[in-house]
């Protein structure tokens, strides 16, 4: 199988850039994954993203590994979103609504030592708090496999 | 007009009609017969004569009573006298029935029909049409019609009277409580809200089946309201008994035809207020956009293939209506069936509203009403599988879109950009199976256990079946799309339940071809190659060949046992063993050497090490073709292993994160919330492992650990390894026993802990494993002990798992000798059933978070608390080194083989230290185990 490990890494500045203040309730210090399967083509693919802007995309369909930096803009953006993830709050996931062809979405939250995993699908996600942070993960994904990245 | 001799004739028999009724002279109406005698031999003679003279007579076929009179084409029955041309046509019409209303029944007065409308035609045709009253209530169904021409004459009179009713009148249940009773049974039948539903105000009727179907029946009173949804397709008649509030008759009035409502989401993420586009009355969808058009077009296209091919009435078979919702939220490449409709996005590169794409949705709803295949693994392959199927038939077939030769079989052909997506005809150029033993048989848990890949199984299947071809070993010659889809259909809606696998959709497909014999012009010969090709695909196996199982692969034993699969009716096999081309031995072994589906027989003759290859043959009145060869290579047993770590790793590979010699320690500074690990080569299934190593940095609760009868790949997110036993530490105090299966933690016993766990220094971690039994050491005590079932065999390796502070493992040595205690003596340390799985345990580390506190599905053997002392393991406890000439039932920390191999220039020391640079050995101060 061919393994295609494409390295991007983006001078984003970071020493530079202005993280969140954790006084601020933005936590300092986070990891995030999706993944999402499924679809009416049954797609594979995978993200981790670290606080430290440190994303690896993963389409195991076609065996294609990205490994990237994202932009100081990026990073505050989904920073942002973590902020606003009430885990304690986080109702424990029940089954997913049925529907075929939908996206199946694994999101996986570690904020310190806390940790949460929400698995959705596309209907169950329409109305999930955790919609945004996990379309704005998805979108990066796309745009790492694609080459698409700021 | 009617001759002079005719009409002469008419008049006489209208004479007979009046005379017997003499009411109707008076201008009264006939009373209504008894059904029971149908109709009076003098009504019928009446009949009959006019029938004689030219007049066409129908008879009703429950009632025997009449239901259709007219005059011959082209003529008219001459008015009666007392009637003028001047006549209101319900005047004309009471006439004519006060003459003839007794041959359909009638034998009251005038207040049994109240006139209900009027028409008028072309050349001054009039008609009237009257509705049958008893005591003021009208009768369902009793209705005639009397048909004039422009001169008041008669042209016809049809219809069917209720003869002889003599129901009550009086109901004994009010109208709220039949309309109640009707919005229950609707909201039930339509499984809709009742408030959803609204309900005329109920009327009373006098109703008899008689009338309206062919059973007979009492006469009821009844009270009759319509039940109607605001989007749905619904107008429910509905008949209450107006005494008991039974329910005497519903059914939905609307034309169970194709009902298409396209909606529009306006990119809403949630579509909670979709707009309606189009319904069947604007059958382009002339309002909508291109997609619209399309999901509209597409979805009656569908409709239209399952009527044609099948006379299935939409999605339930009953006339649900055909839902589209288009414009589904904002950069959405997907399609989607939710249970009640069919959602398109409008993010792909061009318009995902394709034809295959919506048959294939649609056709999930068709699978959820029928065999309801759960959508997940194998049964929801096939479900995927079978929206393909249908989905290219409709595409072949629908002319539309592209269906050159070069795309036929692709799913999604017509998504320009994007598509396609799938291969029926070969999976594998999509990265999907074409088999059951194919490397591309996705195993894992995405995807509902890889529903869209392992659907190709299926799509080579209906590909085959289809237009044939040589797959596998097999040669298919096609049915082509006509028998295929009858034979596909028979399996989805009569042989598959919602848990088949393809096991049963091998068997199904077969099945329903031989049910089909003789219909659609399927043969034998037909079911023969639909059998060779879930023969090919490997749904289910050729029972007339043998195929060899084992040996194959690399083996030790310099005896096999040669494994194959029992023929159906073999009376004996013959085996065939060769190295190189070389036959080393061929063997006979008769029919009793199978036992359930399998036979075996182990030579005596042992074999040199090398390559080999196998097949075998059965006898089947006389002997049939060899099977495929069998390769497995004889290699010497694998040895343990040493690693000092001192100048190299050898034979360790890395998992995950960044390995290095340094110091005299094998070390990792790890990855941020990920596990960093490395393995051993070979697989082990009994061994005495040991590993040496030491954790720093702050993250003092995470998890340091050996795995062992695992596999290295593939690895979750956190880059764990998704199959084996594990045993961790932490510098908190605790350990934790486990296993990893298909990517899902298993705790047999939940962070412990132990006074032996040196916190931040060296901890020696060793585990003996020997078939079932496994025992756990640390620094030289065992912490616990059970047997184990799920692995027999695998490798060995370590790793630890880091958060976001820095922090590293250093492993001074580890060694392995593939030796272990046969049997477990002794009660130190914690006796783990593995029957007895604990909950909610963070295998990344130790923690006292109430969500992590260890919940038991069974009782174990010990129930340990998750925070304290194990009793046995207490610091008051004797440590295992006990003396050297002291026979004891504790089990030792050392291993009964001789030392590994690579022997350290150091020996290694089974001892915690701080000293990294220990090496290991065997130490001699430990009792050997008894076995």
């Amino acid at each position: 199988m061919r393994v295609a490990l494409v390295s991007i890494l983006i001078a984003a500045g970071l020493s530079a850039c202005t993280l969140p203040d954790p006084a601020s309730g933005i936590p300092e210090s986070w990891h995030l994954s999706l993944e999402v399967s499924g679809g009416l083509a049954g797609i594979h693919r995978q993200l981790t993203l670290s606080s430290l802007g440190e994303l690896v995309a993963t389409d195991h369909n076609t065996a294609t590994v990205v490994a990237l930096q994202i932009s100081a803009a990026e990073l505050i953006e989904v920073a942002n979103l973590v902020s606003r993830i009430q885990l304690a709050a986080t109702a424990p996931a029940g089954s997913l609504p049925p529907c075929n062809d939908c996206f199946e979405y694994t999101l996986g939250i570690s904020l310190g030592r806390e940790q949460i995993e929400i698995v959705a699908n596309d209907i169950s996600l329409a109305d999930s708090p955790f919609a945004p942070l996990v379309s704005k993960l998805n979108d990066l994904l796309q745009k790492a496999l694609t080459g698409d990245v700021d | 007009m009617k001759t002079a001799k005719q009409l002469v004739s008419i008049l006489f028999i209208l004479s007979l009609l009046v005379a017997q009724f003499p009411a109707s002279a008076q201008g009264s109406l006939p009373a209504v017969a008894d059904s029971s005698q149908l109709v009076s031999p003098e009504v019928l003679e009446a009949a009959f004569r006019l029938q004689d003279e030219g007049v066409r007579i129908s008879f009703h076929a429950q009632t025997g009573l009449v239901s259709f009179l007219a005059a011959q084409e082209g003529l008219s029955i001459q008015r009666l006298p007392s009637m003028s041309a001047g006549d209101s046509p319900e005047g004309l019409g009471r006439g004519y029935l006060a003459a003839y209303g007794s041959l359909f029944g009638l034998t009251g007065n005038a207040k049994q029909l109240r006139a209900m409308r009027q028409s008028s035609g072309e050349n001054g045709l009039r008609g009237i049409h009257f509705q049958q009253l008893n005591n003021g209530i009208p009768v369902l169904g009793g209705e005639l019609i009397v048909q004039m021409d422009a001169g008041g004459n008669l042209l016809s009179i049809n219809g069917e009277i209720l003869p002889n009713i003599t129901v009550s009148t009086t109901p004994s249940l009010n109208a709220s409580a039949a309309k109640n009773i009707a919005l229950d049974l609707a909201a039930g039948q339509y499984e809709v809200a009742a408030s959803a539903l609204s309900a005329s105000e109920p009327e009373l009727w006098i109703y008899n089946p008689v009338l309206t179907s062919d059973v007979a029946g009492k006469t009821s009173l009844v009270w009759r309201t319509e039940i109607t949804h605001e989007f749905a397709p619904i107008r429910e008649l509905v008949l209450v008994d107006a005494q008991s509030g039974a329910i005497v008759l519903n059914f939905n009035q609307v034309d169970t035809a194709r009902n298409r409502l396209t909606y529009t989401c306006n990119n809403s993420g949630t579509c909670s207020a979709p707009v309606l586009v189009c319904n069947e009355a604007d059958p382009t969808c002339a309002a909508g956009d291109a997609d619209a058009k399309a999901a509209h077009k597409y979805a009656g296209e569908t409709y239209d293939f399952y009527k044609a091919y099948h006379n299935r009435d939409s999605i339930n078979n009953a006339g649900m209506s055909l839902i589209s919702r288009v414009h589904y939220s904002s950069g959405y490449c997907n399609a989607f069936w939710n249970g009640s409709s069919m959602t398109y996005g409008d993010g792909c590169s061009s318009s995902i509203v394709v034809d295959d794409v919506v048959a294939h949705e649609l056709t999930h709803g068709v699978t959820q009403y029928e065999s309801n295949l759960v959508y997940s693994y194998q049964s929801g392959a096939i479900n995927e599988s079978l929206s393909d199927v249908w989905g290219e038939f409709v595409d072949l077939t629908n002319s539309s879109g592209n269906d050159a030769a070069a795309v036929k079989w692709l799913m999604g052909e017509d998504i320009v950009g994007t598509g396609p997506f799938r291969s029926m005809k070969n999976p594998p150029a999509y990265g999907d199976p074409d088999r059951m033993g194919s490397p591309l048989y996705y195993k894992g848990t995405g995807d509902n256990g890889g529903v869209h890949t392992n659907s190709g199984v299926g799509n080579k299947a209906a590909f085959l079946i289809t237009d044939g071809g040589t797959f596998n070993g097999q040669t298919i010659v096609g049915l082509g799309i006509t028998k295929t889809a009858k034979i596909f259909y028979r399996v989805q809606t009569a042989l598959l339940t919602s848990s088949s696998n393809y096991a049963d959709l091998g068997n199904a497909l077969y099945q329903a071809c031989i049910n089909l014999v003789g219909t659609s012009g399927i043969t034998t010969a037909n079911c023969a190659n639909v059998r060779k090709a879930t023969i090919a695909t490997q749904m289910v196996k050729d029972s007339s060949k043998p195929v060899p199982l084992k040996p194959a692969g690399t083996i030790t034993d310099k005896t096999p046992t040669f494994v194959w699969t029992k023929a159906t009716g073999a009376s004996q096999y013959q085996v065939q063993l060769l190295k190189g081309t070389k036959v080393i031995y061929t063997f006979i072994a008769g029919a009793a050497t199978c036992k359930g589906s399998n036979c075996s027989k182990t030579p005596a003759k042992a074999l040199a090490l090398g390559t080999y290859k196998w097949r075998v043959r059965p006898a089947i009145g006389g002997w049939k073709a060899w099977s495929a060869w069998k390769v497995f290579k004889l290699a010497a047993p694998a040895a343990g292993f040493n690693s000092p770590f001192t100048s190299n790793a050898a034979g360790w590979a890395k998992v995950s994160g960044a390995w290095a010699l340094k110091g005299g320690s094998y070390t990792s500074n790890g990855l941020p919330y990920k596990w960093a690990s490395i393995v051993h080569s070979n697989n082990y299934p009994t061994l005495t492992y040991s590993v040496k190593m030491k954790r720093t940095g702050s993250e003092y609760s995470l998890a340091n650990a050996v795995w062992f009868r695992g596999k290295a790949t593939p690895l979750d997110s956190a880059n764990h390894w998704h199959n084996g036993y594990y045993f961790a530490y932490s510098n908190t105090g605790h350990f934790l026993i486990g296993y990893y299966k298909s990517g899902s933690f298993y705790a047999l016993l939940p962070w412990t802990y132990s006074s032996r766990i040196s916190q931040n220094g060296w901890n020696t971690l060793k585990v003996t494993a020997n078939g079932s039994y496994v025992q756990f050491f640390i620094n030289g005590t065992r912490v616990a002990y059970g047997t184990v079932s799920v692995f027999s065999t695998g490798q060995v390796g370590l790793g630890f798992y880091r958060n976001s502070p820095a922090g590293s493992l250093a492993v001074d040595w580890a060694t392995l000798a593939m030796t272990a205690p046969k049997s477990i003596a002794g009660s130190q340390g914690f006796n783990f059933n593995e029957s007895a799985v604990y909950q909610g345990v963070d295998p990344s580390g130790f923690t006292l978070s109430p969500t992590e506190t260890p919940v038991p599905t069974a009782t174990p053997t010990l129930t340990p608390t998750p925070t304290e002392v194990v009793p046995t393991d207490t610091p008051t406890a004797p440590p295992t080194e006990v003396p050297s000439d002291t026979p004891s039932d504790i089990p030792s920390d050392t291993p009964t083989d001789t030392p590994p191999s690579e022997t350290p220039t150091e020996p290694p020391v089974d001892t915690p230290t701080d000293s990294p640079t220990e090496p290991p050995a065997e130490t001699p101060t430990e009792t050997p185990t008894p076995s």
